[in-house]
């Protein structure tokens, strides 16, 4: 086992969160190593299939029984398809077990440099503190050792980086944000806006805000609307590692970003309680290695930062490092969804649209903000579009012969759709453990996750299924149906939880700047710090919260405190 | 010798079903006829031929508008079939062509590739009846296969960029505008 220099910093994993890492560390001066398990993938280079047309997939973007066979939890995704299919994780080669009664639990991984931030949906909406209150006020889960005022220049400050797209609408529960001029609505989704609004006081409708760039920003090109985001933008015009906080990292010549190296455990010094580096395998040799450094960013995603520090358990801390506290491991959350209604909209027959916007609509929580519902407590919010099926979805047209081929050409009737993303409690049963008994490719343990939705939020769950119906109805929705598609925890794709921060330490991981209250010099700043789940996409917070921590971090090495 | 003959006997010297659709004139009528072959995967000659008469009629060659036989849509049923079905699947798959096959000789009297365009548009107006009046949770098997065939028909490289408003870089997004009649709006995204 090889021992290396000493950085200053180390960031693990090269996501949406060690991307913020890495640049936020290397832009203060400090020399940082990241390291990600995955492949390099280079920025448009590295997007080998960003430009393929349909025909030259041998599928053309289906998915093959070998597919269902390597794949069988990631391709169910719905962006997984013949063109993303090289940026998802083999569930062959990354085995993890999961609840035994009640569905799997879905765990959404792509391992690759960038990680997630090339596939993610991009919805970007700042918490508030009907979100940073929630744990405080109904007694679920420990408080929030912040609120929104903590968190709000940091939203603006990581909002100007990123470039996000959106229109101002003054709701405090849904803060407004630094945006880049809004994607439009189109005829229907303005006029079921409208129906809305007019119907409800309690609810709006406004457009996505969305980390696509509708005009050009900080050096990358414009969004060109194709909608093909997942497949990686060769204009960098969404936000990911690649395009945006990787390559800020680099110019400063503060970065060192190694590939194929897995963290496998944090090296603990106990004379100092500290973290005095990490020790990885090289997963191209099989090579075991130790890299020291002041400082440790653990931002490898909820589950894997978390396996990581129970992965590092030793005599000071037998039941995973920083885990003084007993919480490491539990409390996990996810946004349930898959569940909402859609409806055919008549009388816009002769309007349509061009272009693939690749975004959606937004319609925030009105459940619980200021009148308590009597059967459950939180939210829910609805993502959702209006559109005319086109080819080649509309392959189910009756007619045979030149009427058929003619039909196929046309744009068919307008529908909209809401899909409800709804707010799941912090359970302390919720939780991960390791197999020491089943071991991955390294010989290392495998995760065992444990996860069910329960009573509040199944009963949100037909709340917002039939809100959604009522609501179509209203707009004057024809043949509303509602529908359900099976809750899979985990497959919200936004798991959080797990190492949560908190004021106290005897219950929580974290403290208020994401520093583990046991060991000073380690950091987590993944969704594994998040205390509760909001009902709102989390990864701008946890954008924000990154860059924050890294301003505490910096100024206590300054001052020798770490 | 005609075209079946041909096949088997190809099929005897190869090993493999092989198949000769040829194109028709495509566009401005100016492509020359060109023999496409290709060995199958999965599916037997008789399935094949099932699928070229049939799909010849649910989607003809038109001056300037391509069709089934131009697209080669009988390979393209025949690499999905074998590629993204399970094994139960392709059973049922097999089972549906050969019972297609059966009904049309049954009812026009000689097998699918002699039975004749007139013939096997009267087979597939009954066939399209029955298949739509069917709740969609049942999908029949005809309609199944008629999916199959409209999807590689509609995402061919000649469709979609002949027969729809495709772009592979809009550049922008028109969030409301004036529906004329005009093609539908595609880009890469399937
Ligand atoms: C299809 C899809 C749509 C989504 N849509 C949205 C959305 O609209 N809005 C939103 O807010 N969020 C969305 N998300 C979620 C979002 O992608 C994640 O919240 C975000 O990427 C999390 O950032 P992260 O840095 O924690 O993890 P990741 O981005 O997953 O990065 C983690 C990195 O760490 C690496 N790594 C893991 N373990 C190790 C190890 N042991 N050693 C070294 N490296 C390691 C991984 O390879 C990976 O590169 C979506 C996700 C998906 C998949
Ligand atoms: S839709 Fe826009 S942001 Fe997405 S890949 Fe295309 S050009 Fe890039």
């Amino acid at each position: 086992m090889g021992k290396q220099q000493m950085y200053d910093a180390i960031v693990v994993g090269s996501g949406i969160t060690g991307g913020w890492a890495a640049k936020e560390l290397c832009e203060k001066g400090l020399k940082t190593l990241v390291l990600e398990r995955g492949r390099k993938l280079d920025h448009v280079g590295g997007y080998t299939t960003a430009a393929t047309p349909p025909w030259e997939f041998p599928h053309r973007g289906r998915k093959t029984q070998e597919d269902l066979e390597q794949y069988p939890i990631q391709s169910n995704v719905y962006a997984f398809n013949e063109g993303t299919r090289h940026l998802w994780v083999k569930d062959t080669e990354h085995p993890y077990t999961s609840t035994a009664d009640g569905p799997e639990y879905r765990w959404i991984r792509g391992y690759h440099e960038g990680g997630r931030s090339i596939m993610w949906g991009r919805q970007c909406y700042r918490w508030s503190d009907l979100d940073f209150e929630a744990n405080m006020k109904d007694g679920h889960g420990v408080d929030w050792p912040i609120r929104y005022a903590d968190i709000e220049p940091w939203y603006s400050y990581v909002e100007k980086f990123v470039g996000i797209s959106g229109k101002k609408e003054g709701l405090a529960h849904l803060p407004d944000g630094e945006f880049l001029p809004p994607f439009e609505m189109n005829c229907v989704e303005s006029h079921i806006k409208q129906a809305i609004e007019s119907n409800y006081p309690d609810r709006m409708m406004t457009i996505g805000r969305v980390a696509n760039l509708t005009v050009p920003h900080n050096g990358r090109g414009q969004c060109q609307r194709r909608n093909l985001c997942y497949r990686g933008c060769p204009y960098g015009a969404y936000f990911s590692s690649q395009s945006a906080t990787l390559p800020a990292a680099e110019k400063t010549g503060n970065l060192t970003l190694k590939t194929n190296c897995a963290v496998e455990s944090l090296v603990y010094d106990k004379e100092n309680n500290r973290v005095s580096g990490v020790r990885f395998i090289d997963t191209e040799t099989g090579k075991d290695e130790i890299i020291e450094a002041k400082i440790v960013f653990l931002c490898a995603s909820t589950l894997n930062s978390t396996w990581i520090l129970l992965n590092s358990a030793n005599d000071r801390f037998p039941d995973g490092l920083a885990n003084s506290s007993g919480a490491l491991g539990k409390y996990l959350m996810d946004h349930q969804y898959r569940a909402g209604a859609a409806a055919q909209i008549e009388g816009f027959d002769d309007k349509y649209y061009f272009g693939g916007r690749p975004n959606g609509i937004y319609l925030p929580r009105f459940r619980n903000v200021t009148t308590p519902h009597p059967d459950f407590i939180r939210g829910y919010g609805y993502q959702g579009s209006a559109s005319r099926p086109g080819p080649p979805g509309n392959t189910d047209q009756p007619g045979i012969g030149q009427d058929l081929k003619r039909s196929l050409q046309k744009p068919g009737p307008w529908s909209m759709r809401f899909i409800g993303f709804g707010e799941v409690l912090p359970y302390e049963d919720n939780y991960v453990s390791l197999n020491h008994d089943k071991l991955d490719v390294n010989g290392l343990p495998t995760l065992n996750i444990q996860c069910t939705h329960r009573e509040n939020e199944a009963i949100m769950r037909e709340d917002f299924k039939n809100q959604a119906a009522e609501m179509l109805e209203t707009a004057g929705g024809k043949n509303v149906a509602t529908y359900d598609d099976t809750d899979h925890p985990g497959f919200g794709i936004h798991e959080m939880g797990t190492a949560r921060m908190g004021r106290d330490p005897k219950t929580s991981v974290l403290n208020k700047w994401n520093q583990a209250h046991d060991i000073p010099n380690l950091f987590v700043t993944d969704g594994s710090c998040m205390t509760s789940a909001s009902c709102v996409n989390p990864s701008v917070t946890y954008m924000a919260l990154t860059a924050r921590a890294v301003d505490y971090a910096y100024s206590e090495l300054n001052k020798l405190n770490l | 010798m005609d075209r079946r003959d041909a096949i088997k006997r190809a099929t005897l010297l190869s090993g493999l079903a092989l198949t000769a659709p040829f194109a028709t004139a495509v566009l401005s009528g100016c492509q020359a006829t060109e023999k496409r072959i290709f060995a199958s995967l999965i599916l037997n000659e008789d399935q094949i031929v099932t699928i070229e008469s049939i799909s010849r009629v649910i989607l003809p060659s038109e001056p300037g508008s391509p069709g089934a036989e131009d697209l080669g849509l009988a390979e393209f049923v025949d690499r999905m079939v074998k590629d993204c079905l399970s094994q139960q699947e392709q059973a049922a798959f097999t089972k549906g062509l050969d019972n297609l096959s059966q009904e049309i000789s049954d009812t026009s009297g000689s097998s699918a590739d002699k039975a004749g365009d007139k013939a096997l548009v009267t087979f597939l107006e009954q066939k399209e009846k029955e298949a739509y009046a069917a709740p969609a949770s049942d999908l029949p098997f005809y309609r199944q296969l008629k999916q199959l065939l409209v999807f590689g028909y509609l995402t061919s490289e000649q469709v979609m960029t002949t027969q729809l408003d495709y772009h592979a870089i809009p550049g922008r997004y028109d969030s409301c505008i004036p529906y004329e009649g005009q093609n539908a709006y595609v880009d890469n995204n399937v």
